[in-house]
């Protein structure tokens, strides 16, 4: 017996890597549910129920100022995201969102991005 | 020339300018070389040219090691050739830095440095099978055509492991070349007592048994002990007990500092082009397996004060790397023990939104069959880390009460992984993220939710026993001197892991190797001024 079975993978790795390579940022939600209990909108709710309390942790400011304090202010520009998340990476400022190594660039522009979505 | 100890009889003296004690890869190195030089040596092995099982009986300990430590009676083999005859061949030179103190490692340091060394590497990758063309990441991307992904990187760089195919078993290998020389080979004879003269510090004679019931002596200038990581220590604790610790033992460090490399698959790598990892694939060269793998820079380690680790990628399946099927192990052995497991409703939604795998699993286990293809199909790297354990004196080899068939007390071991070292990975990792993310490569995910099974039934050993006979400044802090001479002899010698004083993040074997064919250049320079 050989089934095909899409799987849930939101938190999996797959989806959230391709999103913040900046590929396929258009595939988060487009994970097809596997058991019919969740759809795209319980993905983008089951992400940001692990990001937000992760976020409020460490950080003492909303993503978004944090994002306009460092000159990024608009989602869509993903060069600049991109050189200031490496400068992030590159010195360790790093937070741990379900066992990921994400930048606190990364984390709060995953955010914004799924609060617009949903 | 191999002659069965058997055939001596009973209390008859041999002489010989060096007698080594176990027939090993150091033993082996130690007497090849020694023999070219006109030395004349006796290598004196415990078991013969084969596997037997009562000679391997003698390494088991008196009790099975508590802590999930696997039992030494089955990770090493006790006939000539040693644990060569099953090791895996894996090789790569110690890092500069782990020859250093480090402030952030607790009893770090050797007493010689990495250059004092870097010349025998060459020979000690000859020996091995895995020649002389050194592991240098420049060097095997341009022989490989592969990219170096970390040469760019401020905190990560590729390491290089080389393997001989089929491996090296120092004995087969080596036989012809020992037996065309004038080496003298003794076999299945065990090592039971030596007569030291504590006034000249000398170890004038070492007495052999078989298991037979038959003794016999040999006279020598010099004696060394090449019986293993462990065997050296129980030794030499044993051999204390007569002489009151004159041994190396001022201080009762023998046996302490015992070292393994800890194994775990500590992380999943998400790539975004696995395709680009070649380099750190599996890379077949002149008989030889090349492999890249994941470490952490020199001024990493320094900036982030942490201990060095290997991070090899491992290709792995969805199956393999289900957060459903782990979940369900977590949450099972915790309700076995009557607990709730930490997390449960995390791992309860990984069961869930998992739950095609563990239907997989329990297909499989139950039914033998496997259900969905994309099972099988790959889903991430793994990270297989082996980690720099910090010396620490609490982790040792004891004597038992117990004795073995020829009287020698078994050992019982007394070894745990710290909570720092423990935490050392999660930091390593951290930095490891960090590094691929800022490179672009894709993004590591660390998995110590899991890290109770990880550093528990699923943590996995090197079997690279080390530490226990430390090379050391002075007769307080360690057992043997720069040139891994006993303290407080004149001409007892350790060669082999028991010496390293700190265990690196690599394989031992070509270190044992190059230290060993070091120590051959000092027993020279020795032999020439007795002479």
């Amino acid at each position: 017996m050989n089934l095909k079975l899409k799987k849930r993978d939101l938190l999996k790795g797959t989806a959230l890597a391709s999103f913040l390579s900046g590929k396929a940022l258009a595939s988060v939600g487009h994970q097809t549910v596997n058991i019919g209990l969740f759809g795209p909108k319980a993905d983008h709710d089951a992400l940001m129920k692990v990001l937000v309390p992760v976020w409020n942790k460490h950080m003492a400011v909303d993503p978004a100022s944090y994002l306009k304090r460092l000159g990024l202010t608009h989602l869509s520009n993903k060069a600049d995201f991109r050189k200031v998340s490496t400068q992030e990476y590159s010195q360790l400022r790093v937070v741990n969102v379900d066992g990921f190594i994400l930048s606190y660039v990364d984390v709060a522009r995953l955010i914004l991005t799924l609060s617009k979505k949903s | 020339m191999i002659i069965d100890g058997v055939e001596f009889d009973d209390g008859r003296e041999l002489e010989s300018q060096i007698c080594i004690a176990g027939g090993g890869v150091a033993g082996i190195v130690l007497a090849i070389e020694l023999s070219r030089i006109g030395i004349s040596v006796v290598v004196i092995e415990s078991g013969g040219e084969t596997y037997e099982q009562r000679s391997q009986d003698l390494y088991a300990p008196a009790e099975v090691p508590p802590g999930g430590f696997p039992d030494p009676s089955y990770t090493r083999l006790r006939f000539l050739g040693g644990a060569s005859n099953h090791w895996e061949n894996n090789t790569s030179p110690f890092d500069p830095i782990d020859f250093e103190y480090r402030s952030w490692v607790a009893n770090s340091g050797w007493p010689i440095s990495f250059h004092d060394l870097a010349s025998y590497y060459g020979k000690a990758g000859e020996y091995c099978g895995v020649g002389q063309d050194g592991y240098e990441s420049f060097y095997w991307k341009k022989e490989l055509g592969h990219k170096d992904l970390f040469e760019n990187s401020s905190s990560l760089e590729t390491g290089i492991a080389k393997a001989a195919i089929p491996a090296t078993r120092f004995f087969e290998k080596y036989k012809a070349l020992m037996q065309g020389s004038a080496v003298k080979v003794i076999i299945n004879s065990n090592l039971v007592d030596v007569t030291f003269d504590p006034l000249s510090e000398q170890v004038t004679k070492a007495k052999f048994k078989t298991l037979e019931g038959n003794a016999f002596y040999v006279k020598a200038e010099t004696f060394v002990l090449c019986m293993g990581g462990i065997e050296n220590a129980r030794m030499l604790r044993f051999l204390n007990r007569t002489y009151g610790d004159r041994l190396g033992n001022k201080t009762d460090l023998v046996g302490r500092y015992f070292m393994d490399h800890p194994t775990i698959r500590g992380a999943l790598f998400y790539a975004h082009s696995p395709a680009s990892f070649d380099f750190y694939r599996s890379n077949i060269r002149d008989g030889r397996n090349v492999l890249g793998f994941m470490k952490i820079s020199d001024s990493a380690l320094r900036k982030y004060q942490t201990n060095n680790i290997r991070m090899p990628f491992i290709e792995a399946s969805n199956y393999a790397i289900s957060d459903g099927i782990s979940s369900h192990h977590i949450m099972a052995d915790a309700l076995s023990e009557g607990n709730i497991p930490d997390d449960l409703a995390k791992h309860l939604v990984n069961y869930v939104a998992d739950f095609d795998m563990v239907l997989e699993a329990i297909s499989r286990r139950a039914f033998g069959k496997k259900i969905f293809d994309h099972a099988d199909q790959f889903g991430a790297f793994q990270l297989a880390m082996m980690i720099e354990q910090t010396p620490d004196p609490n982790n040792r080899i004891k004597l038992s009460d117990d004795l073995d068939e020829l009287g020698i007390p078994k050992i019982e071991i007394e070894w745990k992984l710290s909570e720092s070292d423990r935490d050392m990975v999660w930091r390593s990792l951290e930095i490891a993220g960090a590094g691929v993310a800022e490179l672009g490569l894709g993004r590591l995910r660390s998995l110590r939710e899991r890290q109770d099974r990880l550093f528990g039934d699923q943590m996995g050993f090197g079997h690279h026993h080390m530490g226990t006979t430390r090379m050391a400044e002075n007769d307080r802090t360690g057992v043997v001197d720069i040139n891994q001479k006993v303290f407080g002899t004149k001409n007892l010698y350790i060669a082999g892991s028991s010496v390293f004083s700190t265990g690196g993040h690599v394989p031992p074997t070509l270190t044992i190797v190059a230290t060993t064919l070091r120590l051959v250049d000092h027993l020279a320079k020795e032999s020439r001024y007795e002479s």
